[in-house]
């Protein structure tokens, strides 16, 4: 007897902690190798149950044995064909229900079974509560023991039931699956035929193979095939017939359903669940998040506190970061270039008022972007955005277009680039189209440095209302647009409705938010140093190169009589009817095409260029000692002044209804707090009206996007698309810009 | 009665407005991960498609994970148009 080898296979769920059973049941005796044939991993390991060499071979997690995937192949094949003495099916206690499907078809098989309900704790802290014995009895006598395989729990009891059931002589579970009156008389006369064809008791027992001829499992009908059983099959063909004429649904899906009514009814009988259980904290939350009337409001409300933190708390580090700079770092690469005798050179010309300005104009945004990545980092972590594409899916479909366009126009507020290829998760090209089409409308990363400098120079606190606005005013955009073209040029039937799984709510990871935040911020510095470099190095040079004689020679023209002066002259007329017709505009928004950041860049290098660093040779320059003390004592300030402008959230939100006027709280005295006024804000408040700033603000927003969002355009859809939008974002972004222009200098507001 | 598996896809035909799994689990009084493999079913079936993420980029600022800026969206499953 000790010569025998038994042999158990052990099956279940992917994640129900197999491996840990395997491992405390055969210790250190294991062998890890392929199936054969196949590339997924094959564990046997070996121990002494009583007097025998017990083999354990772990079969791969599946949740079915319905041979669709190769894990289900394996694990299916090697039940049939190696027919080992036991299988323990393991199944996680806390989720006893999907798990017992695959226990039904291993009943079906006709197998000798125990069923291992592994993580019972887990179970048990959930307050769901199973009755072993009375599990047992539905599922026909089958020895059922709990486990903790963590820990090792129950791991003697295992070892005692496999001794039992090895000693009385392993059996089948005594109780049969239900597949209902009809299937099941037709499913008796082809087990009787099944049963009368000898050579078929290799394939598995004939009710089982019954089964599967009417489930029209392709591995046996080829298997019974190529035995030559051809009459079998045309009875089973008949057979899945009637049976689907006279239920009007296929016997598959009638076998399928009979099992999941199975496990309901063995888990009404065995298992008491919490009341909470079906209704989760999750839950409760999302039917006032997700709820009709509530939802919309909320998201909008989320997204007004993320324009809050963008605009309004970033602001003290924004202005740290333009000090330093502009400040400190200007002033040592001046000295570096002096030290190297370059002073007063065309050089430094292009290191101070083309790349300083330029780039420097553009990284002063980094803290931004920082808080808006934050915000929207741990919206997406908390599960929040899967809430907010739900609800403005409901909003868009109520409107006619299709809701699962949301999914990239959220992506759209990163970047319109990857908004643009996430379009391809739909399903009809019309909705594609249109969804890319207006996905520029969502305001990317890169233009919120116009907003955020345009907003603090004109607006102060309210920086984060204006930041708000347009972004409102860009879904609105896209959703009119959307509208109309559904109604007319891209007609479809309406979009097929879709069940969405919400993750459960959790608190985001430090790690996590890190990861992304780092990784889109880096991505905007990079382009700092790549495109906004080339192009604020092109644009000095643009600005360096008189136009015609007698007006200047190379870096010593008035930036009015340079090529990009010129250039930009020609078209400024055209933005006059919206307020901003000077050619710093026009040359501004030119550049905008590259990248939208490079806006700032060439502002920077048109209204400010070098000038706050440039010094002459004999200025006295503050010492290293001073600047490091500088930068420390302001980065203190800013931090204290960032607190404050957070806290400040409240009031100001309150003070939005007329009728409160909470005081703001403020840290530190008003003389220090006072903002210094960088020369670019200066700069644009000299040029701009605060109606004009509003308006050049909007056709930011609305017009053409940057030359990759072009790219990815044609490349998805074709150069004609891609002129189309070109031409409507141009347009739209005029006409909206005038309106606001227009209409706002005849109500008298921001004129001044 | 239709069976359970054609009671799921009928709530795919007859809605209005999109579901939320565990809302519908409720309804049909499943639980959540039970409707997951029967969704499983209907998709193997091809009467149901899983709306997965697809994203590209323009490969200017890729992150160790791709695009930076392509969103982890939940699952969504959809009825086949046929």
């Amino acid at each position: 007897m000790a010569a025998q080898t038994l042999t158990i296979a052990l099956a279940g769920n992917p994640n129900v902690g197999k491996s840990t059973l395997f491992n405390a049941l055969t210790g250190s005796r294991q062998h890890v190798g392929n199936w054969p044939g196949k590339t997924v991993e094959k564990k046997e390991g070996f121990f002494q149950l009583g007097g025998w060499n017990t083999q354990v071979v772990d079969l791969p997690g599946t949740y079915s044995l319905a041979a669709f995937s190769v894990e289900e192949r394996i694990a299916r094949d090697y039940v049939i064909q190696e027919h080992p003495d036991v299988v323990v099916a393991v199944v996680d206690a806390s989720n006893l229900e999907r798990n017992l499907y695959l226990v039904t078809q291993f009943i079906e098989l006709e197998m000798p079974l125990i069923l291992v309900l592994n993580m019972s704790d887990m179970a048990h802290n959930r307050g769901i509560r199973i009755d072993p014995k009375q599990l047992s009895v539905a599922l026909g006598g089958t020895p059922v023991v709990e486990t903790v395989g963590s820990r090792g729990t129950g791991l003697e009891a295992l070892k005692a039931t496999l001794e039992r059931v090895i000693k009385q002589g392993q059996s089948a579970p005594a109780v049969q699956l239900d597949y209902g009156e009809e299937l099941e008389a037709e499913l008796s006369k082809l087990e009787a035929e099944i049963a009368s064809v000898g050579a078929l008791a290799e394939q598995g027992k004939p009710r089982w193979l019954a089964l599967k001829l009417l489930e029209n499992d392709a591995e046996v009908v080829a298997a019974v095939r190529k035995m030559g059983c051809s009459s079998l099959l045309d009875a089973a063909s008949e057979m899945i017939d009637r049976i689907t004429e006279s239920s009007g649904e296929d016997p598959e899906t009638l076998i399928t359903s009979a099992r999941y009514s199975f496990v309901a009814r063995t888990v009404s009988g065995a298992v008491t669940r919490p009341e909470t259980f079906m209704r989760t904290r999750s839950d409760r939350v999302d039917s006032i998040v997700t709820h009709k009337i509530w939802g919309l409001p909320i998201f909008l409300a989320m997204m007004w506190l993320v324009f809050q933190l963008t605009a309004n708390v970033s602001a003290p580090y924004l202005d740290w970061t333009d000090s330093l700079i502009n400040g400190p770092l200007a002033r040592g690469i001046q000295a570096l270039l002096m030290l190297f005798g370059l002073h007063g050179t065309w050089v430094e010309s292009l290191v101070i008022d083309g790349i300083v300005a330029g780039v420097g104009g553009v990284l002063v945004f980094v803290p931004v972007l920082l808080f808006l990545y934050t915000a929207i980092a741990v919206l997406e972590d908390s599960g929040y955005m899967a809430r907010a594409a739900f609800v403005m899916d409901r909003l868009m479909r109520s409107i006619g277009l299709n809701g699962k366009s949301f999914l990239p126009l959220l992506i759209g507020f990163g970047c319109t680039v990857p908004a643009v290829y996430a379009t391809r998760t739909l399903e009809h090209e019309n909705d594609r189209k249109l969804t890319a089409f207006i996905a520029t409308f969502m305001s990317c990363g890169a233009r919120l440095p116009v907003y955020a400098i345009f907003g603090a120079a004109f607006f102060g606190a309210a920086a984060g209302n204006l930041v708000f606005s347009l972004y409102i005013l860009g879904i609105l955009i896209a959703l009119a647009t959307g509208i109309v073209a559904k109604r007319t040029i891209y007609r479809n039937a309406p979009p097929q409705p879709f069940v969405l799984e919400l993750p459960p709510y959790r608190m985001p990871t430090p790690r996590n938010l890190v990861t992304h935040v780092w990784e889109r911020t880096s991505g905007f510095v990079r382009k700092a140093a790549t495109v906004i470099l080339s192009c604020s190095i092109a644009i000095w040079l643009l600005m360096a190169i008189p136009t015609h004689a007698g007006v200047g020679e190379f870096n010593a023209v008035a930036p009015e009589d340079s090529l990009f002066g010129t250039v930009s002259q020609v078209i400024a007329p055209v933005f006059a009817p919206a307020g901003f017709g000077n050619w710093q505009s026009a040359g501004s928004l030119l550049t905008g095409f590259l990248a939208k950041e490079v806006i700032i860049g060439s502002m920077s290098q048109i209204y400010v260029g070098g000038s706050e660093a440039i010094a002459s040779e004999d200025e006295n320059l503050p010492t290293l000692g001073e600047e490091i003390s500088g930068i420390v004592t302001s980065f203190a300030q800013a931090t204290v002044l960032t607190a404050q402008e957070f806290i400040n959230i409240i009031p100001r939100t309150i003070n939005l209804i007329p009728v409160f006027s909470v005081p703001e709280a403020q840290f530190l005295p008003a003389t220090e707090e006072e903002e210094d006024t960088g020369p670019l804000s200066q700069a644009l408040m000299n040029s701009f009206t605060p109606l004009a700033a509003v308006a050049f603000n909007v056709f930011v927003l609305l017009y053409v996007p940057c030359m990759a969002a072009t790219t990815a355009m044609r490349h998805e859809f074709g150069t004609r698309m891609m002129a189309y939008q070109l031409a409507y974002t141009i347009v739209i972004a005029w006409v909206a810009a005038v309106l606001v222009y227009q209409i706002g200098s005849l109500l008298g507001i921001g004129t001044a | 009665m239709a069976s359970i598996l054609s009671q799921v896809l009928a709530r795919f035909d007859n809605a209005n407005e999109p579901l939320i799994l565990a809302a519908m689990a409720r309804d049909l009084e499943i639980d959540t991960g039970t409707l997951q493999s029967m969704i499983d079913y209907w998709v193997r079936k091809g009467e149901l498609r899983v709306v997965s993420e697809c994203g590209a980029s323009c490969a200017s600022c890729y992150g160790s994970s791709g695009c930076p800026f392509v969103m982890s969206m939940p699952l969504m499953v959809e009825r086949v148009r046929k």
